[in-house]
């Protein structure tokens, strides 16, 4: 099964410790027992601490003039770079700008010749829809005119008709005179008998027709 | 000015008086400027309930039907006069309306539906709209035979 040199070679241990096992969780407060412990301080050596503040500072002066010396290579070599390339590169920029310009101009000479002609249309349009509204406006208005037109004569036919104030005791007399009654009863042969107190006789054929039939 | 038709109760009353209430009411109308194109009289008849205006209980009214041409302004004006006149018993101001021509299609409307105009309206309008959702075969798709089954 499992040789001793399989396991000899193994590259992970056997047992794995977890820290975590045995932590208490965060948000315990502190032991009851640790609350007035104090952290013993590291102790350096006197001879220690000086040995190693020489190290550190020997570290950041070296670092620093490092840096340094890269930094000035390159401005110095951005700045001799622009020197030579100034002349010809402004050149060809401006070359390129005015490639820009002048195609951009074509451009907008042909866009200005399409809108020019779509405009054209578009007013020609426009002007035949006002054209058909006005036209039909005027129609209307031509309709109108003339059903008014026709209201007026017929009311100018009737006007005679109209009762005045000269005319007013003749019409209160006729109107009393005449009571109108527009109740009225219909027969099955559809004979209108007008009036609410009209005295229905029937003709004595249909009388006959009505017994011979019962 | 549109026309209105005025109808009224006027209460019991000897016929001299009634002529005097009439001009009443009518010289109230020329005031305003209206025109009075017919007085009509419905008779002398019992109302449908016991009324009471001005302090008088009512049983009987004589009817009448006013049709006047007035100001549209003036008929709230009158309405108030009449209102105050005590031989109005009731008054009502209705828009006068055109006699419709309703003319008898009894016959028409008979027939099988077949031979109704309305019908074949609606049947000619049917055959104009195309159902987007049902897909016909076109003949000249490059086949030679119709491929689903018919």
């Amino acid at each position: 099964m499992l040789s001793l040199s399989s396991l000899l070679k193994r590259t992970l241990p056997l047992v794995i410790q977890s820290a975590e096992a045995h932590r208490k969780p965060r948000w315990l407060p502190v032991a009851k027992s640790k609350i007035y412990r104090i952290p013993k301080r590291p102790v350096i050596s006197e001879e220690e601490r000086l040995e190693l503040l020489r190290l550190h500072n020997n570290y950041k002066t070296q670092m620093r003039s490092i840096k340094r010396f890269y930094h000035e290579e390159m401005i110095k070599e951005k700045s001799s770079r622009e020197s030579a390339s100034s002349e010809m590169s402004q050149r060809i920029e401006a070359e390129e700008w005015a490639r820009c310009v002048e195609l951009n101009e074509k451009w907008n000479a042909q866009v200005a010749l399409d809108r020019q002609e779509r405009r054209k249309l578009e007013m020609a349009e426009q002007d035949e829809y006002a054209l058909k509204r006005m036209e039909r406006a005027d129609v209307l208005q031509k309709e109108r005119i003339a059903k008014a037109s026709e209201e007026i004569r017929r009311q100018k036919e009737l006007s005679p008709t109209f009762i005045t104030p000269e005319t007013l005791e003749a019409a209160i007399d006729h109107a009393i005179a005449n009571p109108t009654d527009y109740n009225f009863a219909i027969d099955l042969k559809g004979n209108r008998y007008e009036g609410r107190d009209v005295q229905i006789t029937y003709a004595k054929e249909n009388k006959a027709a009505k017994s011979a039939s019962a | 000015m549109p026309t209105y038709e005025l109808a009224l109760m006027l209460r019991a009353m000897p016929k001299p008086e009634l002529k005097t209430t009439l001009t009443r009411i009518s010289h109230a109308i020329f005031d305003r400027g209206g025109i009075i194109r017919n007085i009509e009289n419905l008779g002398f008849r019992p109302m449908p309930y016991k009324t009471t205006a001005h302090g008088l209980v009512h049983r009987e009214a004589n009817y009448f039907v006013f049709k006047i041409d007035t100001p549209t302004k003036a008929v709230a004006d009158l309405k108030e006069e009449y209102r105050r006149d005590v031989d109005v018993v009731r008054q009502r101001v209705f828009l006068s309306q055109e006699p419709s021509k309703n003319d008898c299609t009894l016959e028409e409307e008979l027939l099988p539906p077949a031979y109704r105009k309305d019908v074949q309206n609606m049947i000619d309008a049917g055959k104009t709209q195309v159902n987007r959702f049902t897909y016909k075969f076109k003949y000249n798709s490059g086949l030679d035979y119709y491929p689903f089954q018919k």
